[in-house]
């Protein structure tokens, strides 16, 4: 598959266009060409077929009347129905305001949320959505009804006023709020430390919601070919420290690969999916690698981890 | 490569300035906002390393920028070690120019001069065209190419040995554009000679004083393949010298008119003591004690010598320890008071308030030139000026007919048919008629030659006002048609007011009216004083022309073409033209003697060289090799000629400004590319 000849395929191109709901609109049609079927399955979907189990399935699907007759293990398959509940985090902390392009972070990463809530909606899904930076701040909670997809771009356009990211926290509330099996999907740079995070992350797949992590950077940000020697200025803590960046390199790189590591580590430990994506992929690309990986666990065939070498 | 200027090398002083900046790293005011700064490490500030230097292609660039401008104003330039090209494959035509302005007077100055010239000579081939000129304020060929050409070869320096020892330096000014002009004639004619274009030059010895005047060598064409030389010609400046220049007589407060002189010496040269002293021309004795004056370091001291009313008039200020040298005499002429035999011939008392007696007695009062005495028959030679108010007796006719014939002016008031008639006899004349009318209205002027002299001074439109004076009885006058009388004012109805006639040397003066208060206002106008004094200043001899200037400024004395001139001290001898200086007499026919004093240009005497770079200013193609004298006094200090010469031809600074220009576009186009490196990783935009 490939969308690099889409008109959508250049981000900054994109980006560039103020109405977000025709940004999702645009990206949501290179998804169509991409996908064909829902990746997502719900929890109460209707039986399409029976499937050999394989090592790595969920065994909640596991049919145990199928093995009691034939003494096979079989994994049930469902088609997605309309009654899955989904809710989208999106982070929009400071640090998410950093860009080393024209945009930053978080325009990608709205846009993205974006086309995942039109994406759910189009598949008569109730979606939601919630924006969090030091807490939750704002809730849109999962509906199906004319004009809430309209509510949902609103309230991703809002301009937040956060400071630093609490992803903890806002995961903690989300679990609080979702008393429902909800499948939530995190659009983050996680660059918080992990410890501050992966306990209520562990909390949240307890209470059997389906977790899924998207994970937006700026490439620079993996590899810091970016700036000068001068005052280098936390966006969210405000620390400053004078840093030249020929210098400090090396030793970001093996620090940010560490972090990267730790937070694949944390995912993977709570099995949840996720995602690396940098604000110079297409977004079309991003959403459909994205989901492509979430449909190539579903069949047990865990994919390739291309996205934390990125 | 050698340095016209090197103490601009001092100007590589500032390479330290970019060495330092490229050393120096100025502690970064930037700040850029980045999201995850907890995985970055400070760094340590690069001040700690300044050993190193940031951006060396940079710094090399402009320290070498800083280099060639230091090199530019240096004036480098490259001496030539190889002889000319060899000229003696083609005739040379080589133009001997010298000086023989007043400035070359000094003897071992032109014993110098006519040396370098015979060595010129001797240094040329036998095939080259030589030519001498001698040139001061005029230009004379002494040798020309043609003549040069026909004498044999081993003749050639005896000719121009003779010509030399008939030379002489003149007291005049230099006029070196006008020679160089003729030369470059006689280089285009040697060139049609010989049918080619051969190269030439033109060399001129010459002291080559401030003073030379060379303005005209701007417009000069010069033929091809033609250099200019110089052989400078100059003594070792004497930081003492000094020389006089001439201002002019000061203002005369009474005591006689000082004498106003300039003291030019050496600027920068320490103050002294300068004693000047004034000297009877005439034989040369002290006339007062010496004036002490300082001579300031700046090089310029105004003086002004008292002169009393008794000095004789023939006069020469000098420098009390050196009065021989050139410039530092002065010959002058003081301005002798001159006196004028005034008498009045009327049978009023002078204190009548009703006669002109009264009135002509108070306006002569306190003339100084001319000044008024009284009348003395025993000269009647003497400037006089003689007033008729009343009739006189035929004996008296005669007596003033007498004066009037030795040059005598006469002023008669005819305001009776006898004075009248008087007044034609005087004038030689006998048909005039003259009655008495009675007017109920007084008359005006109506018409007046303000071009005539007893008028000339009310002819601006200021003073030519004559309507408030009326004359009440004026006589009617009627003249011959064949009159030798000159009508110089009518009266309004036409007839004759006021008439001129040439008696012999001098001049009778006609009035038609009296001059008496109840006859007409013009004793009491403004205009009666001015219009008498014109009139005695004509009877004295005229205005006070000039009397000292300088030679070659000869035409501003105003001298007679038919005038005897002698020296003051050897009067018989009459002398064709003033070329030296001196205080001469001046007798002219019909004139008294008059003295006039002739001093060196003060041009000539100032010791200053002329710019050298004047002569590339005006074009002029400058030769690169020269005779070099023993020092020349030019801006860049103590260096040979042919240094100066060769860094004009070369310009090799011109060449270093390139490279600097170059350097410098070069560098902006290394910084640019330096910035865009570092512009190359990206920075926040809206983060």
């Amino acid at each position: 598959m490939s969308t690099a000849a889409a008109p959508s395929a250049d981000p900054l191109a994109l980006l560039a266009v103020k109405d977000l709901s025709l940004r999702a609109k645009v990206v949501m049609e290179g998804v169509h060409s991409g996908l064909h079927r829902s990746p997502f399955s719900g929890f109460s979907s209707e039986f399409t077929e029976y499937r050999q189990y394989s090592p790595g399935d969920d065994l909640r699907y596991l049919d145990w009347r199928a093995y009691a007759r034939s003494d096979r293990y079989y994994i049930k398959k469902y088609e997605d129905e309309t009654n899955l509940r989904a809710i989208i985090l999106l982070d929009v902390s400071r640090s998410m305001r950093f860009g080393s392009g024209p945009y930053p972070k978080i325009e990608y990463a709205r846009t993205l949320a974006a086309t995942l809530a039109r994406f759910l909606h189009e598949q008569r899904d109730v979606v939601g959505t919630a924006l969090f930076d030091e807490k939750v701040q704002d809730v849109v909670p999962p509906r199906w009804r004319p004009g809430h997809l309209n509510h949902i771009y609103a309230t991703l356009s809002r301009e937040p006023a956060g400071r630093e990211t609490a992803i903890g926290s806002a995961l903690s509330e989300v679990a609080r709020l979702c008393r429902k099996r909800t499948l939530v999907l995190i659009v983050s740079d996680f660059l918080a430390p992990v410890d501050t995070w992966s306990t209520a992350l562990g909390e949240l797949t307890a209470a059997r919601h389906d977790v899924r992590a998207l994970q937006v950077l700026d490439p620079v940000e993996l590899n810091l070919e970016f700036g000068r020697a001068a005052m280098w200025e936390d966006l969210e803590s405000g620390e400053a420290r004078y840093v030249d960046p020929t210098q400090a390199r090396a030793d970001y790189t093996t620090q940010i690969n560490a972090h990267l590591a730790e937070v694949n580590g944390a995912f993977d430990n709570y099995g949840v999916l996720h995602h690396l994506t940098t604000t110079a992929q297409p977004l079309t690309d991003a959403l459909v690698t994205f989901l492509q990986t979430r449909r190539s666990a579903a069949r047990g065939t865990r994919p390739a981890r291309k996205d934390s070498a990125a | 490569m050698s340095l016209l200027s090197p103490f601009f090398l001092v100007g590589l002083a500032l390479l330290a300035g970019p060495i330092i900046a490229h050393l120096i790293r100025r502690a970064t005011k930037d700040r850029i906002e980045f999201s995850a700064i907890r995985f970055l490490k400070p760094s340590k500030p690069r001040l700690d390393r300044r050993s190193r230097v940031q951006h060396p292609l940079l710094l090399l660039l402009r320290c070498l920028i800083v280099a060639a401008l230091a090199l530019a104003f240096a004036r480098p330039y490259w001496t030539q070690t190889t002889p000319p090209a060899a000229t003696d494959i083609q005739p040379r035509i080589v133009i001997a120019l010298l000086d023989r302005s007043a400035s070359m007077q000094p003897a071992e100055r032109w014993a110098d001069a006519t040396t370098r010239v015979e060595a010129i000579v001797d240094a040329l081939e036998p095939s080259d065209l030589f030519s001498l000129i001698a040139f001061d304020a005029r230009t004379e060929i002494l040798l020309t190419g043609e003549h040069w050409q026909r004498a044999l070869p081993a003749e050639r320096p005896g000719i121009v040995s003779a010509l030399l020892s008939d030379q002489s330096p003149t007291w005049s000014t230099t006029h070196l554009d006008n020679a160089i002009a003729i030369a470059l004639e006689s280089v285009r004619e040697l060139n049609e000679s010989i049918g080619g274009s051969a190269s030439s030059e033109l060399i001129i010895v010459s002291d080559l004083t401030a003073s030379t005047r060379v303005a005209g060598l701007a417009g000069l064409d010069w033929p091809a393949n033609t250099e200019v030389k110089f052989d400078t010609v100059t003594t070792a400046a004497d930081p003492d010298q000094i020389t006089l220049q001439w201002l002019g007589w000061g203002t005369d407060l009474g005591a006689g008119a000082p004498a106003r002189v300039r003291l030019i010496g050496t600027a920068g040269a320490s103050p002294r003591s300068v004693s000047l002293q004034l000297v009877d021309a005439s034989n040369d004795t002290a006339w007062a004690p010496p004036v002490e004056t300082i001579m300031p370091s700046s090089g310029i001291q105004l003086v002004s010598i008292p002169v009393s009313g008794d000095a004789p008039a023939a006069l020469r200020i000098t420098l009390a320890d050196s009065p021989d040298s050139l410039g530092q005499s002065l010959n002058l002429v003081r301005h002798l008071d001159r006196e004028i035999q005034f008498k009045i011939w009327s049978d009023a008392p002078s204190s009548d308030l009703s006669s002109p007696g009264f009135y002509l007695e108070n306006a002569v009062t306190g003339w100084r030139d001319p000044a008024t005495i009284a009348d003395d028959p025993s000269q009647p030679e003497a400037p006089a000026l003689h007033v008729i108010t009343s009739p006189v007796s035929p004996a008296e006719i005669s007596t003033i007919n007498s004066r009037l014939e030795a040059g005598a002016f006469v002023i008669l008031l005819a305001n009776s048919p006898e004075l009248a008639v008087q007044a034609a006899t005087l004038a030689g004349e006998s048909n005039w008629r003259a009655t008495t009318a009675s007017r109920s209205n007084p008359l005006l002027f109506g018409e007046i030659d303000f071009g005539h002299p007893l008028f000339a001074s009310f002819a601006d439109p200021r003073f030519s006002d004559f309507t408030r004076i009326r004359f009440a009885s004026p006589t009617s006058l009627t003249l011959p048609n064949d009159t030798r009388t000159q009508v110089i004012a009518r009266f309004d109805n036409g007839e004759p007011a006021v008439l001129e006639t040439v008696v012999e040397r001098g001049r009778l003066i006609v009035w038609a009216t009296g001059w008496g208060p109840r006859e007409t206002p013009w004793v009491l106008s403004t205009k009666f004083v001015p219009w008498l004094q014109a009139v005695a200043v004509r009877a004295a001899g005229g205005t006070i022309p000039i009397a000292v200037t300088e030679l070659g400024d000869v035409s501003r004395l105003n001298l007679p073409a038919e005038s005897t001139v002698t020296a003051l001290r050897d009067p018989d001898t009459a002398i064709d033209q003033l070329t030296q200086p001196g205080i001469y007499q001046v007798v002219a026919p019909e004139t008294r003697a008059r003295l006039i004093a002739l001093n060196v240009p003060a041009s000539e005497t100032n010791p200053e060289p002329l710019a050298w770079d004047t002569f590339e200013a005006l074009g002029v193609p400058l030769g690169n090799t020269l005779a070099v004298a023993e020092s020349v006094d030019v801006p860049t200090g103590d260096l040979p000629e042919s240094a100066i010469v060769s860094e004009s031809r070369q310009r090799a600074w011109r060449w270093f400004v390139l490279l600097a220009i170059a350097l410098l576009l070069l560098e902006g186009l290394v910084a640019l590319l330096i910035n865009r490196r570092a512009a190359a990783v990206p920075v926040p935009a809206t983060p």
